[in-house]
Formats: C-alpha cells, structure tokens, sequence
C-alpha cells in the first residue's frame, strides 16, 4: 500500500456544506397558544443562573490518498474535541469543566498500522465530503459524551447544534444558530421576524426525521429586523408541553445576555459568548495543524 | 525539601541569562523570590540553572479583548488566570551556559540552594546586610569591601526615604560587629562625616524605640543588637567662643572640637582647600592661592598657642593673617613676591576678595589663640564623627578637604593597608561632582583609585550618582540604590539595576535598598533592620559610661577620698 499525503492545506476540503436530505417538516402550532393567537412572547424576569453550555471543533489535518491493488480511496486525516463551559452568573465564574481531543483517519480501506497519532475509522463513503460528514459524526457523539458526563446538575444546559441523539439530557436544549429553511408557514414567519430582542415565539412541535419541541428567539445584536439575530432552540420530545414551555421561557431569559458582541466574534450574537470562549480553548486543544500534518507526513514516509 | 513553584514556560524564550516560569495553581513566586531548576545535559550530567524573580505577571488566557474580563467576571466566558514570573539567572553550575527545558519543574530554593543561587556559599566572610522580602537574611561578600578583591561602596537615592546614612551606619555596625573581619574588625576605624542635622552624633546611645523584634532580627544576622561602642563626636567650636567648645546641642559629653592652628594652616598648605568650590577652579586665581600658600610655608614662624609670625607681625586669628596676606598683595612692592609675576590686578583683586569673604566661614576653625590638637581630626575611638552641619557650605568643604588629605596621606606614610579606615561621606555630588575640578575631587579620586591598596574605604553616598565624578562611582565595588527620583532612575549609572528593578526603585520604601555586588549579576533587594542606635535626640537611652566619664576627665575624683594622709583641701 502506498500513502500520498495532498501538498494543499486540507482546510480547503472542508466544506461544511455537508449533504441533507430534504426532510419534509411536519409542524404543530398549537403546543403554547392557538396558532392564530401566535404573537411574540415576553421573556420571565428571572431565569437560571447555572447555565452549562456544550460545543465541540472540528480541523482536517490532512488529506491523504491511498493507493492499493484495489484502486486508490480517499483519506481524510481529523481531529476533533468537544468541552463544557459551567457559567455561575450569580458567583460571576465561568470555568471549562470537561475537555475531550479525538483524533481520527477517515478511509474506506485500512492502513493497517497505526499511522501517527490518527486510529482508523472506518468509513463506507468514498467521496471527501461523506468523510467529512462521518467525521462531524464522531464529534457530535463525543460532544453526546462531553455533555453526559456534566449535564446533570445544570439548571440549564445548552448543546450547540442539533438536539438529534441526545435528547435523555436532563434540562437540555439544542441551539442552532443558522437557519437552512423555514419550518414555519407564511403568518407565523411574521411572527418571528417581529420579535425584539429578547423575545420568543410560543413553542411549536416539529416533526422530520425525529420529532421534537422547537422555538425561535431573537438575541440582542446590531440589527433586530428580519432574521437577524435569530436563533431556533429544540427540546426533547419526551418532555411534557408545561415543561418545554418552562424551558422555552428559561432559554428567554438566560440566552440573550450571553449573545456576543459583533466586533469580537463573526458569527455575532447567534455565537454566545461562551462558545467562543469554549471553541478557543478547544481549538488550542486540538494542536498546532502544522506539527500534526509535519507527523502525518512523516509516517506516510514509512509506507 | 524547596516546594514546586511551576514549570518553565515554552511561550517565551528561556535563555541560560533568563527564563519565564509558569506558576502552578496552588503556588505563587513574588518578586526577589529565589527560583531552581535542573536539565540533564548529555556528556555533562545535571546543570542546576538558578535565579531571582524580577519580574511576575499574570493574565487572561482566552481573553482576545480588554473588555472580555467583564464577561470573564460577569460568568459569561470561560478564562484561565494564569501567572508568571521572569527569572534572572544568577548561577549556572556546572558552568554550562544552557537554557533550562521548557516543561522542566522550578522550584523554590532553600537553605543550601538559596546559598549556592546567591554565591553565599562562597563567601567565606559574610557581612550580613539584611532580609529579602521572602525574611531569608542576605549577605555581602567581605572581600568586596575590604579591599581583597574590590573596595568603595556608592549609596544613591533621594535625599530623606531612601535612608542612605542609616545604611551606610548599619554596614559599618554590621562589618564591625557580624565578626566577618575576625580580630580586625578591633582595629578597623571609620571617620564619618555629618552633614545634615545631628543624626549621626548619637551612634553610642542606645535607641529606646528598638523591640524584641528588631533585636531578634539583629540576633538572626548573627550580631547583638546595640549601640557603637566606641564613638568619638568631633565638633567645630562655637562661633565666638574663645575657649574652643563644641558646637553640638544634642549631647554634652563625648565631644571635643576640632580646630586647626594658623601654624598647622601655614606649614602645612591648607589654603587651598578655602578655595575649593567647584567654581573656583575655573578662574585665574587659583595660581594666586597656590602662590600664597608656598608663601605662607616659608615665611610663617610657629609662636605659642598656635600664633604665627609673618616678618615678625604676630598673627593670632586667622583675621589677621588675612589682612596680613591683603596687605601684602595690595602693595606694589611685596605684590609680585606674594602673588607671583606676570599677575594682572583685576585676578589679585579676585583673590582677595574671596579671602575676607572666608574669614566669616573659616574663621572659627583656624586659631592662633588655642594650643595645637596634636592631629586635628583624630582620636583612639572606633568610630570618629566630624560634624559638619553647623558650618556654612565653604567651610565644610575646607574640613573634608583637609581631614581626608591628613588621613589619606597618615595611610600613605603608614605604608600598610591594615588596619582599614572607613571613610563615610555623604553628598559626595557636591565634593566630586561630575564637571570640573577641586582639591577635594583629586584627593577622593586618588582614594577610589589607591585607596583600596592603601586600606582607605570610601562609603560615598549621593542623591545623584549621576553628577559624582564617573571613575569614583566605576571604582565602587559595592552599588546600593534607595528610592530615587524617576529621571534620575534612566540614567546610565543604574544600568546594574534590571528592567523591572529601576520601576521598583521609585516606590521603595525607606530600610530598603537595592544592593548590586560583584559576584551577583543581579542586585538584592534587602531590607536592613531598623537602627539599634539613637538616630535623633528622642530616640536615645542612656549616655554610654565611657563618655560620661570624659567630663571628670582624667582624675578620678575617689582618688582622693581614699588617701587618708590627706585633710580636704580647704
């Protein structure tokens, strides 16, 4: 077997475009109000103070091709981790509390030795972006692992992205700060775009591939038209509808003081601020890319 | 066994001259705290890399804006506070000049280490000079003060905190009383000079302001806690007096005057030492003065009780030698033999002008109605005070002036550096300024430059050492920095002191000083311990018995009750 390792810096195949199925959405309005009551809801005066927010990074390394009697499969050479920030807003402390680095080879076909610090992992895809997708994977299961470890004495826990495969977490939302379709219908879209800062819609029942509770909630940012701002929670849907809407009311009055401010992070205010605390640390965490690519040249040399 | 400070830093560049040091979370290293580490050198073994701390930092890791702390307070975002303490290296041993290993343990030194850090461990006699901020005592190589290897002490800071005379009086206790000179130090004498107020005068009174902890901190450096022992006060007589008593207010007893006669004054050259200004030297008539002074040496017959006759006139105050001299000058016929040839009139004039204007300063000082002292300013006690501070600016110039030339060339003559005399003078800027010259600046010159040979230690201290004379300040083994003033702190005179060091300077406070030595790249900062002797009147116990006894003087007033052949006299 034969191992090339590309000469490009592999952050040129990350497309986080990953494919998605076209799900169709199937919704249910009526979970909080009558759907033709839907109008923007206040926030409560108080909400939890101890917050535990989840998030995991993701870098590609390396591509490598290689080359058997076979034919020649695509590699990608990962790493990942995932961490918990513990946020005490009444003790004012805020502290990474669970840290976990997993680094990963990403191949149809198997090496067969250790190749430098990267195990195997198998992978049916042939194509970089399915890799790059089963690696997302392995991120997502071990941010699953991360939050499971320290989840349970949160008066509120806040998983970055989807709630999908994590849902037995006690008091624990999904927050997705982009938006690649609208589950809403024409009025209720409106709704949602009159939200002020601070401000949700009622909670709504969403149901693709996997059901689940969902609302929207618009952060305090530059700009509060359309959808700026704008972030979709989710919540077990093995939770009563009084305790989604106890969560949704939560999520309302603990998120919108975490929202970041637009000259520190890009992806402001949808990005809390101790998410990027977190992804920073993280990021140093997974290692100078130079040295890892350095060391998967090295053992390429070997084959 | 020293305890684990943190690790050396990977961040920032650990040279064999410097390193940073990552403080663990459960350890903290302050500044002057003496840090270890080891490394494995192939070929070599373990190289022991050891330093003070001085500089420590900490910061936000993860913070990227300055206002993130309040996010950082706030709870919002997650930060490491994380330490760091810069080390100067002070020893290499072996000497294998490598930087320490990033990730290699540092710990705090103690006992034997801290001693092998600060070369302690090779000073076979050790002056103590006080604590460092961690109460470890610290210590001055003897042979850098007595002239072994290197000789002078220069003291610099502000005139009132930075505490320059109490530490130049604590070293010379120290010295004499620690038993770093051995059997010597019974022999060493010390002239001090007081210049300002009468701080000085009382070094024989207890002070009455010392507790248990100050003597247990004299006890810790190996000395007992006391006053000097034998301490001869030196004053210049009353303005007026005709019987020569001391000028002194805060003492009656242990003090004599000094004096000088105009047969002394004559034979012996001290005119020029009238004319010492700094200014002076930059006028003509310094040749008239050098002229007048061979003049009086050849012509002046010494009388009784210190008078002179000059052509038969007797002279007996020293108003009278100077109308002699203008008398002299103001003819034309004994004009050229007086002033020399070739002296236009415009410079003699100058002369004489200056002359009456020091009969008002010098009068009281130069006698011809006293007998002769013998030698001005000397006396069989340890320390001997000359106090100063009553006289106007030209007449102490006069007195240090001629008390170190006496003293300079008695040492000379001598022929032998033991026994050591310490010379302690204070506003050495004014006596050796940096421009022009003067009597005084040649003689402190010859003695920073033979004066070690000679066993004549000058202990000088000045606001500014940047206005001293640089080759005294250069030929000072031993540098000791107080507080000083923030301009004075850039100049190049303190480049000894590190970076972080000349921003300590301008906030230490007074009993703390910033002690440079040979053997150390980096200077210590100690505190001295504070005086155990009367530094003003308040302050003193009792008057030493020894002094006391000098009012009874000589006779001993029961010799006489104890003879029984004898009635009372009367």
């Amino acid at each position: 077997m034969q191992i090339t390792v590309d000469a490009w810096d592999p952050s040129f195949a990350d497309n986080s475009e990953s494919p998605r199925k076209a799900d169709s959405a199937e919704v249910n309005a009526e979970v909080e109000v009558p759907a033709k009551d839907w109008a923007p809801l206040d926030a409560p005066g108080t909400g939890p103070t101890r917050i535990l927010v989840v998030d995991g990074v993701r870098r590609l390394d390396a591509r490598i091709e290689l080359t058997d009697e076979t034919g020649r499969w695509p590699g990608l050479c990962v790493s990942w981790a995932a961490g918990a920030v513990a946020c005490d807003l009444e003790g004012g402390a805020s502290a990474v509390t669970e840290t976990a680095v997993e680094r990963g080879l990403f191949s149809p076909i198997d090496p067969g030795t250790d190749f430098g610090q990267y195990p195997y992992r198998k992978s049916d895809a042939a194509e970089a972006a399915e890799l790059i997708a089963a690696a997302q994977t392995a991120m997502a299961s071990l941010e699953a692992k991360v939050a499971a470890a320290v989840a349970t004495h949160a008066e509120l826990s806040v998983l970055d992205g989807t709630l999908r495969g994590r849902t037995r977490l006690p008091n624990a939302v999904g927050y997705i700060k982009s938006h690649h379709r609208s589950y809403l219908r024409g009025a209720m879209n409106g709704v949602v775009e009159q939200l002020r800062p601070g401000q949700r819609t009622p909670v709504f029942h969403l149901m693709t591939t996997w059901p689940r509770y969902s609302w929207y909630l618009r952060l305090p940012g530059m700009s509060s038209k359309g959808w700026a701002g704008i972030a979709r929670i989710e919540a077990a849907d093995a939770l009563s509808e009084e305790a989604a809407i106890a969560l949704a009311d939560a999520t309302a009055a603990a998120l919108p003081p975490l929202g970041s401010a637009a000259h520190k992070d890009p992806r402001a205010p949808q990005n809390l601020t101790p998410i990027a605390g977190l992804e920073r640390r993280l990021k140093r965490k997974l290692g100078d890319p130079r040295l890892l690519l350095k060391a998967v040249r090295a053992s390429a040399s070997e084959f | 066994m020293s305890d684990s400070v943190g690790r050396v830093l990977g961040t920032e560049d650990a040279t064999p001259l410097s390193f940073w040091v990552g403080v663990g979370p459960d350890a903290y290293a302050q500044l002057d705290d003496v840090l270890t580490t080891e490394r494995q050198v192939p070929g070599v073994g373990t190289v022991t890399v050891s330093g003070v701390v001085t500089a420590v930092r900490s910061r936000h890791e993860g913070a990227q804006f300055d206002s993130d702390v309040f996010d950082i307070a706030g709870g919002l975002l997650p930060a490491q506070v994380q330490e760091a303490a810069e080390v100067t290296v002070t020893r290499v041993e072996p000497e294998v000049f490598v930087p320490p290993t990033p990730g290699a343990e540092v710990h705090r030194a103690t006992g034997d280490e801290r001693d092998r850090a600060l070369y302690f461990d090779g000073m076979t006699r050790q002056i103590p000079l006080g604590f460092s901020r961690d109460g470890q005592p610290v210590f001055l190589n003897a042979d850098f003060l007595d002239g072994s290897r290197g000789a002078h002490v220069s003291i610099s800071g502000i005139s009132g905190v930075a505490t320059k005379t109490s530490f130049a009086t604590w070293l010379l206790y120290s010295l004499l009383h620690s038993g770093a000179m051995g059997a010597e130090a019974a022999n060493t004498k010390a002239l001090i000079f007081n210049v300002k107020g009468e701080d000085l005068l009382l070094l024989d009174h207890d002070n009455t302001r010392i507790d248990d902890t100050i003597r247990e901190q004299y006890r810790r450096l190996g000395m007992a806690p006391g006053a000097f022992k034998s301490v001869e006060v030196l004053a210049p007589p009353r303005e007026g007096d005709r019987n020569g008593v001391p000028d002194v207010a805060c003492r009656s007893t242990g003090v004599e005057a000094f004096y000088w006669t105009l047969g002394e004054f004559c034979a012996d050259g001290m005119l020029p030492f009238v004319f010492a200004d700094a200014d002076d030297d930059r006028q003509q008539y310094t040749m008239v003065v050098h002229q007048v002074a061979a003049r009086l040496r050849k012509e002046a017959r010494p009388k009784d009780n210190g008078a002179v006759a000059i052509d038969g006139q007797l002279l007996t105050s020293y108003r009278d030698l100077v109308d002699l001299i203008c008398e002299r000058l103001s003819d034309d016929d004994t004009r050229t033999e007086w002033a020399g040839s070739a002296i236009g009139l415009g410079t003699v004039n100058a002369f004489i002008r200056r002359l009456i204007a020091s009969g008002r300063d010098v009068g009281r000082l130069i006698r011809g109605d006293l007998p002769s002292r013998g030698k001005a300013v000397s006396s069989d006690a340890q320390v001997t005070v000359v106090d100063l501070h009553n006289l106007p600016d030209r007449a102490q110039r006069f007195v240090v002036g001629v008390v170190l030339r006496t003293e300079f060339e008695r040492k000379e003559k001598a022929g032998t550096a033991r026994p050591l005399q310490f010379v302690v003078l204070d506003e050495l800027n004014k006596y050796a300024p940096r421009e022009g010259t003067s009597p005084i600046k040649d003689i402190l010159l010859d003695i920073a430059e033979r004066g070690r040979s000679l066993g004549v230690i000058l202990i000088g201290a000045q606001q500014t050492a940047s206005e001293v004379e640089r080759r005294i300040a250069s030929n000072s083994a031993i540098r000791v920095v107080g507080r000083l003033d923030a301009a004075e702190a850039t100049r190049p005179e303190y480049g000894f002191l590190t970076q972080a060091q000349r921003m300590r300077v301008l906030m230490a406070k007074p009993g703390t000083m910033f002690v440079g030595q040979p053997e150390l790249p980096v200077p210590l900062v100690v505190n001295f311990p504070f005086p155990a002797w009367a530094t003003r009147p308040a302050e003193a116990g009792h008057a030493p018995t020894a002094t006391a006894r000098s009012v009874t003087a000589k006779v001993d007033p029961f010799d006489l009750a104890g003879d029984d052949e004898d009635d009372i006299p009367f």
